[in-house]
Order: C-alpha cells, then sequence, then structure tokens
C-alpha cells in the first residue's frame, strides 16, 4: 500500500470582534428592524397582505384554479374532445361526452372533474384545448376543501369560477383558423365553435335527439 | 408471374394484383381512400396516383385501377408523386368542416394519417364552404356527416355488392354532391355497421359507439365473435377492463372483412348481467367456500348413489378448453361417459354472406369432443335416478324448467346471471371469451382461439380452471393445470384431429379441421378407380 500524503491546511484566524459574533447579528437585525419601522410607518410598498381578507393579485400567466369558459349564451364552451384529458400528466381530468341538441356543436361534456389533489398546476391542458374552453386565469391559488372529495370540482363548479378581474378582457388572444390574407389575424373562432345560423342549407333533416344515443350511465 | 418495378424494387406480382397490392406486398404503401381490397375499383379519389413508364414517357396513373404487368416500371415517391398526393388532400380538404375535435373517427381517419405526410399547411381558399347536413341519423347503428364525406363511394359499394340492399347514392352534382339514403328507405340492413369501418373519414360513424371513447385510449386484442357459430376474426377494443366495440378483423377463409351488427353488437354480453360472484343457493359468497360445497356435493354423489346419478352438460357457448375438462374429469374420477350439450334456445336468423342459425360460437367443438348435443337423450338421461347435475354455462331456460322437475342437486358454472345460475344450488362464475384465452370451433371446422384482452374484474376464473378445482378431491393424484398449454398437452393426445397442435401455435386466423379436400378427392378417385 502506498503512503498516505498528508497536506496540512492553514485555517484563518478570527479576530477578536468576528469570535464574539455579535456585529453579524446587528448586522442581519438591521435589515430586519429597517424593514418593520417601514412597514409600520408605511414609508415604503407593503410587501405583506392581510391574508384572508386581502387577496393578492396574481401576474399575468400564474395558472391559477381552472375555468370552463361559456359561449355567449352561458353554456359551456368545451366540446368534449378530451385533448386536455389526453395531455394531462396527472391524468386528472374526467370528461364523459353527451349529444348536444344543437347539431351544429353536436357534442358537450355531460361530466367535467378535474381532481385537484392530483393537478400539478401545469397548463397543459389550457395549451391543448382547441376551443379555449379551459383556462387557468381565474388568479386563485388557495385551493381548500374540508373533504378530499370536495377537490374533485364538477362542471358546474368551474363554469362558475370568473377570470381574476385584471385579465377579465382577455387573458390569452382567442385560437382561430390562420389568418387569411386581408383579414385580421386570429380574431375570429373557428366556424365549427360559434357557428352562424345556416339551417337554410339542410336539406336534410337533423338527427333527433333519441335516448339511445346518449351514452349509456354504466 | 409477371415481374414489375416498384421504385427500384424488381420483383413477380401475382397476376391479377393491382398496384397498390403489389407494393403493399413489398412494403411500400400507396396511400389510397376509394379503394378497398373487398369492393370494385371505382377510381375516384386520385389519393393513389404514382408515375408509371410507358410508351409515351412517363405518365400518372391511378394504382387502384392499374394490374400489374409484365415489364412496369412504378414511381412512388418522387417530388410529382408528392405533389400530386398533396393536391388531391388539398381538394379533399377543401369543404372540409375540420371537425375532429367533437369527430369520432379522430385517431383512425384516413384525413389526419395523410394530412401528416402529405399536407399543405396552409389555406389558400378564401370562399366559404360548401354547408351540408350534419348529424343525420341514416340507419339504427349509423350517423352521417355530408360535410365530412370526401366522396369516396365505399359505402355506396358495399351497400350494392355486398349486402345488395343498394340504400345508400351520392345525390346531386359538383360541390353539391352528398350521400343521402334513397327517399324512404333507412341503412338497416344485418350489416350496415360495416359501413362505419370501411368510411376512410368520419362521415359515418357508429351511433352505439358514439362519444363513448377516443379511440386513442383503446388497445385492440384478437378475437372471434360469439354472436354465432361462423365466428366471425374480431378485435376487442378495450380500455383496461371494458369493452367498447368490436371490429371485423379480415380473415379471408372466415369473414373477410365484414361482420354482422348482430355480432358487432353483442360486446355488450360481456358487461351485462354477469355472475361475478359465487352463490350458494343464490348468496354471494366466497370462491374457496363454494367450490368446496362443489366438490363435497361430487363426492356425495358418487359415494352414495354412484355414477348413474351424476349427469353433466356441457355448453356450445363454453370454450373447447372449458368441455373439454368437464369431460375429461369425469372420466378420471370414473364419472359418466356421456356428456350432453343441447343447445336450447339459442337460434336466429341466418343468411348467405355470414349469419347462421346456430347462435352459439362452438357447437362443432362439442361434435369433436364427442359430446351429445341432442336434447332428446338428455331429457332421456334426467331421470329420478339423478341426484346431481353439474352444468357448464348451460342455462337455457328449458334446462331450468327440466331440472326444476328433478330432485337434483345443481352445481352451475357460467358467466351469466342467469334465473338457473340463482337457484343453482352452487353456481361458479366463469371468465368469457374477452377475460380468457381459449379456443372455439366455427361451423366450418375452423379452430379459432381468443386472446385475454384483459383480466376479469371479478371472482370469475376460466370455466377448466374452477372444474379441475372442483374435481380435485377426487382424484388420487390431481394434475395440475397452470395454463391453457397445459390444458392442450392432454387435449391434444386424446382428439386426432387437434394432434401435432399446440395452442399457442394456432396461427391468429385459426387452422381447419376438416379432412383436406383433396385428400377427400383423391380417396373418391381412388374408389373409382379399385
Ligand atoms: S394543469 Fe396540468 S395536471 Fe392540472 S389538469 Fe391541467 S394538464 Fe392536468
Ligand atoms: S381540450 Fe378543451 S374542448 Fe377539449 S375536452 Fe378539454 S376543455 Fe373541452
Ligand atoms: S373526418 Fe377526419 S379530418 Fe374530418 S373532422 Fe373527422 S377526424 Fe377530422
Ligand atoms: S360516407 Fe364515407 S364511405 Fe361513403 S362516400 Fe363518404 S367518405 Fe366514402
Ligand atoms: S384509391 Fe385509387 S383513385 Fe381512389
Amino acid at each position: 500500500m502506498k503512503p498516505v500524503k498528508i497536506k496540512k491546511v492553514q485555517r484563518e484566524e478570527l479576530n477578536f470582534w468576528e469570535k464574539t459574533y455579535l456585529v453579524p447579528i446587528f448586522q442581519g437585525m438591521s435589515v430586519t428592524a429597517k424593514h418593520f419601522v417601514a412597514n409600520l410607518t408605511g414609508s415604503i410598498d407593503k410587501v405583506n397582505v392581510d391574508y384572508p381578507e386581502e387577496q393578492k393579485v396574481m401576474p399575468k400567466g400564474y395558472r391559477g384554479k381552472h375555468r370552463l369558459t361559456q359561449r355567449d349564451d352561458g353554456t359551456v364552451k368545451c366540446v368534449a374532445c378530451m385533448m386536455c384529458a389526453t395531455v394531462c400528466p396527472a391524468n386528472c381530468i374526467h370528461i364523459e361526452a353527451e349529444e348536444h341538441e344543437n347539431p351544429e356543436i353536436e357534442k358537450r361534456p355531460k361530466i367535467f372533474d378535474i381532481d385537484l389533489l392530483r393537478c400539478v398546476y401545469c397548463g397543459y391542458c389550457v395549451e391543448a384545448c382547441p376551443c379555449d374552453a379551459i383556462r387557468m386565469d381565474s388568479g386563485i391559488y388557495t385551493i381548500f376543501a374540508p373533504k378530499r372529495e370536495d377537490f374533485v370540482i364538477h362542471k358546474d363548479q368551474l363554469l362558475q369560477i370568473k377570470p381574476q378581474s385584471e385579465f377579465a378582457a382577455d387573458a390569452r388572444p382567442k385560437q382561430g383558423m390562420p389568418a387569411l390574407p386581408g383579414h385580421s389575424a386570429g380574431t375570429s373562432s373557428p366556424q365549427i365553435f360559434s357557428p352562424p345560423a345556416r339551417a337554410e342549407n339542410r336539406d336534410t333533416e337533423p338527427m333527433k335527439q333519441d335516448s339511445s344515443l346518449a351514452p349509456s350511465k354504466d | 408471374m409477371p415481374l414489375i418495378k416498384i421504385d427500384d424494387i424488381e420483383f413477380e406480382a401475382p397476376a391479377g394484383q393491382n398496384l397498390i397490392q403489389a407494393a403493399a406486398s413489398v412494403g411500400i404503401e400507396i396511400p389510397h381512400y376509394c379503394y378497398h381490397p373487398g369492393l370494385s375499383v371505382s377510381g375516384n379519389c386520385r389519393m393513389c396516383l404514382v408515375e408509371v413508364k410507358g410508351p409515351r414517357g412517363t405518365m400518372a396513373q391511378i394504382a387502384c385501377n392499374t394490374p400489374v404487368a409484365d415489364g412496369l416500371e412504378v414511381q412512388t415517391q418522387t417530388p410529382t408523386v408528392k405533389k400530386m398526393r398533396q393536391g388531391v388532400m388539398e381538394f379533399l380538404l377543401l369543404n372540409h368542416p375540420i371537425d375532429c375535435p367533437i369527430c369520432d373517427q379522430a385517431g383512425e381517419c384516413g384525413l389526419q394519417d395523410y394530412y401528416m405526410q402529405y399536407g399543405l399547411y396552409s389555406n389558400r381558399s378564401t370562399v366559404p364552404k360548401v354547408e351540408k347536413a350534419k348529424v343525420v341519423d341514416v340507419g339504427p347503428l349509423v350517423v352521417l356527416d355530408q360535410e365530412r364525406c370526401i366522396l369516396c363511394s365505399r359505402c355506396v359499394r358495399f351497400c350494392g355488392e355486398v349486402t345488395k340492399t343498394h340504400e345508400l347514392v351520392l345525390s346531386q352534382r359538383g360541390e353539391k354532391t352528398r350521400i343521402e339514403t334513397f327517399p324512404g328507405k333507412e341503412l338497416n340492413n344485418p350489416y350496415s355497421g360495416n359501413v362505419v369501418d370501411i368510411c376512410p373519414v368520419g362521415a359515418l360513424t357508429s351511433k352505439d359507439f358514439r362519444f363513448k371513447k377516443r379511440v386513442w385510449f383503446l388497445k385492440s386484442t384478437n378475437s372471434v365473435c360469439m354472436g354465432c357459430s361462423r365466428g366471425c376474426n374480431i378485435s376487442i377494443d378495450h380500455e383496461k377492463t371494458r369493452t367498447y366495440r368490436y371490429r371485423p378483423r379480415f380473415n379471408a377463409d372466415v369473414n373477410q372483412w365484414w361482420l354482422c351488427d348482430e355480432g358487432r353488437l353483442s360486446y355488450k354480453q360481456l358487461h351485462h348481467n354477469r355472475l361475478d360472484s359465487a352463490l350458494l343457493k343464490g348468496q354471494p359468497t366466497s370462491l374457496e367456500e363454494a367450490v368446496k360445497t362443489a366438490s363435497k356435493l361430487l363426492q356425495d354423489a358418487f359415494q352414495q348413489h354412484g355414477r348413474e346419478a351424476i349427469v353433466a352438460i356441457g355448453s356450445s357457448t363454453a370454450s373447447l378448453e372449458d368441455n373439454f375438462m368437464l369431460k375429461h374429469l369425469l372420466l378420471q374420477v370414473n364419472g359418466p361417459e356421456t356428456v350432453y350439450g343441447p343447445n336450447y334456445d339459442r337460434w336466429g336468423e341466418a343468411d348467405n354472406l355470414l349469419r347462421l342459425a346456430d347462435k352459439t360460437p362452438n357447437t362443432a367443438g362439442l361434435k369433436l369432443l364427442e359430446i351429445d348435443t341432442s336434447a332428446d337423450a338428455l331429457e332421456q338421461n334426467l331421470n329420478s335416478q339423478v341426484k346431481l347435475v353439474i352444468s357448464l354455462d348451460n342455462d337455457a331456460e328449458a334446462l331450468r324448467k327440466l331440472l326444476s322437475s328433478t330432485q337434483a342437486k345443481v352445481v352451475f358454472l357460467g358467466s351469466q346471471a342467469s334465473p338457473l345460475a340463482l337457484g343453482a344450488d352452487v353456481a361458479l362464475p366463469i371468465t368469457m371469451h374477452a377475460e380468457h384465452y381459449a379456443s372455439y370451433v366455427n361451423a366450418e371446422q375452423r379452430l379459432q382461439k381468443v386472446s385475454q384482452a384483459y383480466f376479469p374484474t371479478s371472482e370469475a376464473r376460466p370455466g377448466w380452471k374452477l372444474i379441475s378445482e372442483v374435481f380435485k378431491p377426487l382424484l388420487s393424484a390431481p394434475p395440475l393445470y397452470a395454463d391453457v398449454e397445459d390444458v392442450w398437452s392432454i387435449l391434444r393426445s386424446k382428439y386426432a384431429p387437434l394432434a401435432n397442435l399446440t395452442y399457442y401455435e394456432i396461427p391468429d386466423e385459426g387452422v381447419s379441421l376438416a379432412p383436406k379436400e383433396e385428400a377427400e378427392k383423391e380417396a373418391v378417385i381412388a374408389a373409382h378407380e379399385s
């Protein structure tokens, strides 16, 4: 076996004041004290808010609790295409589809559940949605419930959630068809999702609502 | 055979093939919409355009309508060909609604698939799309969306050539052309579901499957339809432990590309009224307890009354393995030699396309196992001497009536919670075709196997396994059957047509157990000559 070589390292000696540790303590305390005084006298912008009476305004792009957007008539915009459920890495979106009475829309979710305990707030569902039907712009960052089951939120709850007032105008450009030359870019929704009245073009009766068509309960 | 050259691969293709088939045989895919191997060539979609060298130079030709000929030189990957495909796609999509988010075809759509390779990825059209009718109810199984249709006419040809019922028609002209049913007609022939499979886009979709699942969540398992004794080859499409649909699987000797509507909907049996726990006189109990009780009943009947006191009934709805195990173990314990297997109530309509009157999948299997399928024989032998009846999945109402008139105890092994199961002294839950590996023999003597798609959600076990459990205490040296291959190791030694076969070697398309036709002919000729 080779002899192990030992190299001695000289440690730096602390001087007298350093050995008392008093100077760094007071240096640190002075920062705290400065903020304390400033907060008391209100001489700087407050850093903390009186939660929960006061809520923090979240920056644009913050991924809060999900919400489902609505059509002009207040019904759900989602067409149950399951893109969000497919892309969701936490597998926490559960959708069951049903027939929409309007054949122009055709499909809508009967059940739309998100398990907020499983959600990792990645925002993929928002990215994947072709209809701008799901958003995370509510600004809600406190997710609480008394029971486990209550963390699974349902379609009607998701529809009630409003966008954070600051983004109400539009948190995210509306998706639409690719811009045509001479048309304004990306402002019109795709035709199928907000269809113009065009019943006059039909010469075949649309299918009647039929209970046998509804997805079975089990 | 003509020698042809496709993309520098020179090979001999059987005469009569077209270029799509010939190219596919060397692994070159020529995209196509209107061509379907089971239908006549229509040549209207133009997606299959390829470049063919001819006397007047290289010309574009549709591959589906070009038969192979000696010396043919074909190019399928040139920039011109790709440009033509792109152009065809652009035309097909000109008025297409692009409903993909709400379209049930999404994920298995011809337009989506080819667009990935040949799409233009921009829109040059500046006029509004032509609008047609959506969500049209054309028949009990099919929903039509005229806007999504690419007018390939596959569905029209299917109704004209295969079912010969002529319900569908391409009406009007030019951009107004659309698929419609003839006035006063409904797409309600017994094979109507097939148009959903052959429609390359989402124009014809299934009413039954409508909005139930996005297809990319589904997995497919090879299986055989249990709807009738034709034994059509199917794929079971399932997610986890739930089956959502059957689709036909090509088998040249059985069902070609098709499936009847009755069979298509028979997937519902897998989830309807299943016997999902063991029952003792209708009361749920543990499987061990029930098996123990069944064994005891069997032992008592043997010891107190002898073999005449036992009657075993198989069923043509159960697999070859299940029926075999019942018969085999009865012989092992010196039980009755005859097993009965009458089919009481599963008879229905037949036609000359696929459907057969015998609505059970395994009648020929019972014949192979020498199980007596006559109802009279069973009736005669169900006398007052009989103390125990073992019924394997045979739960016909007629049988229940017959049994209730005797004093015999009943051990039932089955998959359905039928009145017979609920009334039996012991009922044991067995698996169905999606839940086990097994084989069935169809009416044409073809041995076909089904694969397990998922594990049973309930306590159900394969029938042969439960039967061997029940017989275990009676056997001096209980054999161990771990899997279906173990069952086969005995099965093939007992029946000549099955010799040389193992379960895993049964090909996906099945094997014919019928004596070879050539051999038959030769025998006839030899008989004449001598
Ligand atoms: S934010 Fe991410 S994890 Fe949460 S529901 Fe959406 S996709 Fe799923
Ligand atoms: S991706 Fe959008 S439209 Fe599709 S199911 Fe999810 S929320 Fe609904
Ligand atoms: S037919 Fe295909 S491309 Fe057309 S809407 Fe359906 S999935 Fe999309
Ligand atoms: S409905 Fe489908 S199969 Fe029939 S012509 Fe249209 S695209 Fe072809
Ligand atoms: S497949 Fe050849 S023209 Fe349609």
